[in-house]
């Protein structure tokens, strides 16, 4: 196996489109004939519509058509979720959940037309007395049924937790939140549809194109095959694009009334009310743990909301469940509807707010016992899975501690709270383990080497920002024995071999394996071919006598025998040589996790009194880096996203209609360039092939894993003060 | 809708007087983000780019003239030594794209509690100087805020500069907010001391429903300060800290999704202290402005 | 009302604009220039920075009648085709960019402040930057881009 490629600080692809302003994102498709839309969002968080005066929009300027569930549009089927949004289609009724909830679509000749006549169409309520907040639901929560989302055990039970609880010489118990927060990526949601006949082409926001092609060939009651959905590049996601939301459906009803493509760029707003956020939590912790520091037992019970049109716990026990070695357990999830948009995957679904509460409450077990944070985990450590047994695929933590301790100056670290002052900052250092489940999702690509010697990468994945055209081109590379710049890709088009979805973290292992095994097979036949042929100088080689470097085949043993690629296809007129690649994740005998280690030091203004984030370093062990350019700056973009949900960010809703208070940017505050200080990562960087063939993992959620804990133990380092609710605002402060 | 576009400020008076619904656009931060919106469509935009008698500033009997156009930059820019505490305020507005384009006539004309330039205008006893085919007129600072985005400007009116002594003293300016850079106030202070006069002005942001001064602040700290003016020497944290307490109990916040009423009174009382000690020690260092 | 200004050097008619349009939705709708991208409509991303007679703004806050007979740049008028502004060169090589949608204002503002200050200290940059958000990146490599597009503009030679 070459060295090229893999690993290497390879510059992105597309990076020059994306500095000229060449790169062109969905918004900036533009279609012959497109008509534009505008979403009417519902003023009242519940109730009905009583009625709906469309007349005004209608005549207005430039309009085209207005639609609402008084056109009773007839979707065919209610696609099997997950990863279509709600189990309500748009305008089935006239019942309104949420406020922001979409009531009509109005289309016009021009963008503005359609956003004017939408501020004219006028809705009357019959209002509802609406469940405000997760508070005022709590007194309802419930444990979900298994189905749609509810995917993973809402119970866990291991050992006696109860008996091991009333035996344990120390306890800790606490009550953590974690806020309502939205993904805010920059690019908002987009989606232009047009029909030709009855085959629908959609371009789309999607962090998962296959997936996408085939729920929306659902609600239209059409054949998969009549769909084809594009996604040229996202501007940013962080799981806001993860699930068809119902603006994409209700385009593409407008473009099949009006017959001709239309368009909807939904707004700021709309954004944080109707593509989904994470839910905020409820959570309560127990852990009890001998006077050495192991522990005997947890005990997690988490509570988070959902809507009215979906169930959608978020998986925060995991965290208690898979990260340490403890033998007696309890946890159980449970849900609280109230009306508000429903709830999504948000980097990082689970784990974030999961190992918020429990690597609070572990630090909360290492001050009430006087030892070290990390001392503890290391002697927690799970050598396996801690409920199946099973042994992990590759793990690395003890590493993450060892190195993070080491780099960080761990050891400046004053146990006792509050003690360590400059001027008038209290200074205070936390810390907090990182573990994520890696998932595996089915993938295909195709690898062409042609006569010219350049390869093309196909495959229906989609790049959101973290770089996978780059790091598919290098894995391609690597495994053809090509230099990287000798690689093209296409991806985002369902017209390409299947993809895997881009959320979850899936895309470098998964993607990346279909990849690979289809450069291997096209490097594979191109060597049988030349060793075949009787005009190649490897000819009557053994195929294992044969190596690849920058597109050249040669014989091992005397490696001035060779020829390239090109000339090797040129001479048999094979243009192109395909390979094929389909990665299907095989029941495993292993548990693959991602892991890592945060450490960071906060200075606190004392009288503000502001938290600043001032040092972080994650030690992270994903497998193999496959680019550490763009690894290093996805995992500070992640540090950064968590940084801001420990700190500031919040939408904060009306205690009495539980609508959003302000949602757009003004005021859910994202961390700006201005507040960030020095993020350091270190990757572990050894290859996982436990795992998968390539060797890679997931690096896009376990970078933000953990780190909301590591501030929030710290500013109990700086201040003695414990803050069990996130943001750590200073009003939580004062 | 029109667009109007005047080139003289006879020219714009008599369009704002011909339609006086017609709103004026400058650095158009405010008023675009309404129509982006689609929040409000007035029937005519009044586009005050070409009007040049308000996009400069001037020296006039002793006063700055700021014309109501110029915009943040240039008061940073220009203006830092001679506006300290308007030059820190203006720093603190949005972003440098904001700064290029916003104007304090912009900030008065909004009227809205948490514009950054209220409290150094206040501090140092600002007045406005607003304009109709009517004639001209000047309203002092305090009289211009009526309440929550309403101001004393008639609707034929328009804003076209404000008028304001030098710095004869230190100047302060601070404000908090979520995070470093691109916020709306939280709560926002400023302090002018005088030393010719023996008085120190203040000016408090996001405070109540209208920009406000602290009188009893003002006056409490102004006899602190009466004999030290001419022996300057540093101040005693109970000083410091009981001026605090008076700015803080001026205040009349609510609670609101930046912030609760409690923590706004709070952090008034930090920034009053900390501005007043900054300012102070300038004076005793025999630094007249402290604004880069 | 017809606008009429000057785009990236070419003089640029736009028709049947809208009096309330803002020069955001001109550039990109009427005009064919996407590259400033719409993504808050309020100010407060940055992803729409352009030049306005050399000066930064927020294209969606400039009503279209402002820039009549004045001079727009925006990042598809920085650089050529054969040899990048050295800010986007840099951006390219220290790996500033992710996502890419809020790149093109934070060119536009990365070329304003070197411009003024072709030695900028990190706290500057980060000042000067602090009006376009980023969401993927975390920012330092978009600190390392501007120094090094400064210290190619002063004619130092980069690591």
């Amino acid at each position: 196996m070459s060295e090229q490629g893999i690993g290497a600080a390879l510059t992105r692809v597309e990076a020059r489109d994306k500095v000229t302003g060449a790169a062109r994102y969905t918004a900036d498709v533009v279609l012959p004939g497109m008509a534009y839309a505008a979403l009417v969002s519902s003023q009242v968080s519940a109730g009905r519509l009583r009625s709906l005066d469309v007349s005004a929009a209608k005549a207005a300027p430039g309009v085209l058509g207005v639609f609402s569930h008084l056109d009773r549009p007839t979707w065919h089927r209610v696609p099997a979720i997950p990863y279509f949004g709600e189990t309500r289609m748009p305008f089935s009724d006239d019942r309104i959940h949420h406020a922001g909830q979409h009531i009509a679509i109005v289309v016009a000749s021009t963008r503005q037309q359609a956003a004017h006549a939408a501020a004219l169409v006028k809705a009357e309520y019959e209002a509802g007395k609406p469940v405000p907040t997760l508070e005022k639901a709590l007194p309802s929560a419930y444990v979900a049924a298994q189905g749609n989302y509810v995917n993973f055990p809402q119970e866990t039970v291991r050992g006696t937790p109860e008996e091991a609880l009333a035996g344990s010489p120390v306890r800790v118990k606490a009550e953590y939140r974690t806020a309502l927060i939205s993904h805010a990526p920059i690019e908002p949601s987009v989606t232009t549809a047009t029909w030709e006949g009855d085959e629908l082409t959609l371009y789309d926001t999607s962090q998962a194109v296959v997936v996408h092609r085939g729920l929306v060939a659902t609600a239209f009651g059409l054949p998969e095959d009549k769909v084809r959905l594009v996604c040229p590049l996202i501007g940013g996601a962080f799981g806001a694009k993860t699930h068809v939301w119902g603006h994409t459906l209700l385009v593409a009803l407008a473009a099949r009334r009006l017959g001709r493509p239309v368009q909807v760029v939904i707004t700021r707003k709309q954004m944080f009310t109707t593509t989904g956020h994470q839910p905020p939590t409820v959570q309560r912790i127990e852990i009890g743990a001998e006077r050495d520091g192991r522990l005997r037992v947890i005990t997690h019970d988490s509570t988070n909301s959902t809507s009215f049109v979906a169930e959608r716990p978020e998986n925060t026990v995991l965290s208690s469940v898979a990260t340490y070695a403890v033998p007696n357990l309890r946890t159980r999830v449970r849900l609280a509807r109230m009306n508000f948009g429903t709830p999504t995957a948000m980097r990082t679904p689970g784990d974030g707010p999961g190992s918020f509460a429990l690597e609070c409450a572990l630090d909360e077990l290492a001050h009430e016992l006087g030892a070290d944070p990390v001392e503890l985990r290391r002697r927690n450590h799970a050598d396996v899975h801690p409920q199946s047994g099973k042994p992990w695929s590759g793990k690395n933590l003890l590493e993450c501690y060892r190195i993070g301790a080491e780099r960080f100056g761990w050891h400046r670290r004053d146990r006792r709270p509050g003690t360590r002052r400059e001027g008038n900052d209290l200074i205070g250092y936390g810390m907090a383990t990182a573990r994520r489940v890696e998932h595996h999702r089915a993938a295909e690509s195709t690898v062409d080497i042609r006569t010219d010697g350049g390869v093309v990468v196909r495959t229906a994945t989609q790049d959101i920002g973290g770089g996978t055209l780059t790091t598919m081109i290098q894995v391609a590379a690597d495994a053809l024995g090509v230099a990287p710049d000798k690689v093209t890709i296409t991806v985002g088009d369902t017209d390409l071999p299947p993809g895997a979805p881009t959320f979850g973290s899936i895309t470098s292992g998964s993607n990346g394996s279909a990849v690979r095994l289809a450069a291997q097979d096209a490097r594979g036949a191109a060597i049988r071919l030349a060793v075949g042929d009787k005009g190649s100088p490897l000819h009557g080689l053994a195929e294992d006598a044969v190596d690849v470097r920058d597109g050249r085949l040669f014989a091992k043993a005397d490696p001035r025998r060779g020829e390239t690629y090109a000339v090797l296809l040129t001479r048999n007129r094979v243009n192109p040589l395909r390979g094929n690649g389909k990665y299907s994740p095989a029941e495993s005998q292993y548990e693959t996790s991602t892991f890592g280690a945060h450490f960071t030091e906060v200075r606190i203004d004392r009288d503000l009194p502001r938290v600043r984030v001032v040092r972080h370093l994650a030690v992270i062990d994903c497998g193999i880096v496959l680019n550490t350019k763009t690894a290093r700056n996805q995992a500070q973009g992640g540090i950064i996203g968590s940084i801001g949900v420990a700190l500031m960010e919040e939408l904060r809703q009306d205690p009495v209609s539980g609508r959003a208070l302000a949602p757009a940017l003004t005021d859910y505050h994202v961390p700006v360039n201005a507040d960030i200080g020095q993020i350091d990562v270190h990757f572990v960087n050894k290859p996982d092939h436990n795992s998968n063939p390539l060797g890679a993992k997931g690096l896009g959620e376990i970078c933000s894993i953990g780190v909301s804990a590591a501030v929030a133990n710290a500013v109990f380092n700086a201040t003695g003060r414990r803050i069990r609710d996130l943001p750590i605002t200073p009003r939580r402060l004062l | 809708m029109d667009f109007i576009r005047p080139t003289s400020l006879a020219e714009a008076l008599r369009a704002k007087a011909e339609v006086p619904e017609a709103v004026p656009i400058a650095g158009g931060t405010d008023v675009m983000v309404e129509l982006n919106f689609d929040r409000r469509r007035p029937p005519a935009l009044l586009d005050l780019n070409a009007v040049g008698e308000i996009a400069k500033w001037s020296e006039v009997d002793g006063r700055i003239r700021l014309g109501a156009a110029v915009p943040y930059v240039r008061v940073i820019d220009e203006l830092g030594d001679r506006l300290p505490g308007l030059a820190m305020a203006a720093r603190t507005v949005g972003s440098p794209q904001i700064r290029n384009r916003g104007t304090v006539g912009g900030n008065l004309a909004a009227a809205s509690p948490a514009g950054d330039s209220h409290p150094p205008l206040l501090a140092s006893d600002a007045v406005v100087e607003v304009a109709s085919v009517r004639g001209t007129r000047t309203i002092p600072i305090t009289e211009f805020y009526l309440g929550v985005k309403r101001s004393a400007l008639e609707p034929d009116e328009l804003i076209t500069a404000v008028l304001l002594p030098p710095a004869d003293g230190p100047q302060q300016f601070s404000k908090v907010g979520t995070r470093n850079a691109m916020v709306i106030a939280v709560c926002s202070f400023a302090v002018a001391l005088h030393p010719a006069s023996g008085t120190v002005g203040t000016g408090l942001g996001s405070a109540a429903p209208t920009p406000r001064r602290a009188p009893e602040a003002e006056d409490y700290i102004a006899g602190e300060l009466s004999a030290l003016w001419q022996s300057p020497a540093p101040l005693a944290d109970s000083v410091l800290r009981r001026f605090g307490e008076l700015v803080g109990a001026a205040a009349q916040p609510i609670d609101d999704v930046r912030g609760s009423a409690a923590y706004r009174r709070h952090a008034l009382a930090v920034l009053a202290r900390r501005t007043l000690g900054w300012a102070w020690h300038d004076y005793c260092e025999g630094r007249v402005t402290a604004c880069a | 009302m017809r606008v009429k200004f000057t785009v990236n050097g070419e003089e640029r008619t736009a028709d049947d604009v809208w009096e309330g349009e803002s020069l955001l939705y001109v550039l990109r709708e009427r005009l064919g220039l996407p590259g400033a991208k719409n993504a808050c409509e309020q100010g407060e991303c940055g992803s729409c920075t352009v030049y306005l007679d050399d000066t930064p703004v927020c294209a969606c806050l400039v009503a279209a009648g402002q820039v009549q007979d004045r001079e727009v740049r925006t990042v598809e008028g920085l650089g050529s085709e054969e040899e990048l502004d050295p800010v986007q060169q840099a951006f390219i090589e220290r790996g500033a960019v992710q996502c890419g949608f809020c790149t093109p204002g934070l060119i536009v503002a990365a070329h304003d402040l070197i411009r003024r200050n072709p030695c900028p200290k990190d706290a500057e940059i980060r000042e000067a930057l602090a009006g376009n958000l980023c969401r993927c990146t975390g920012y330092e490599k978009i600190i390392d881009a501007v120094h090094t597009a400064a210290a190619h503009s002063r004619g130092e030679a980069t690591s």
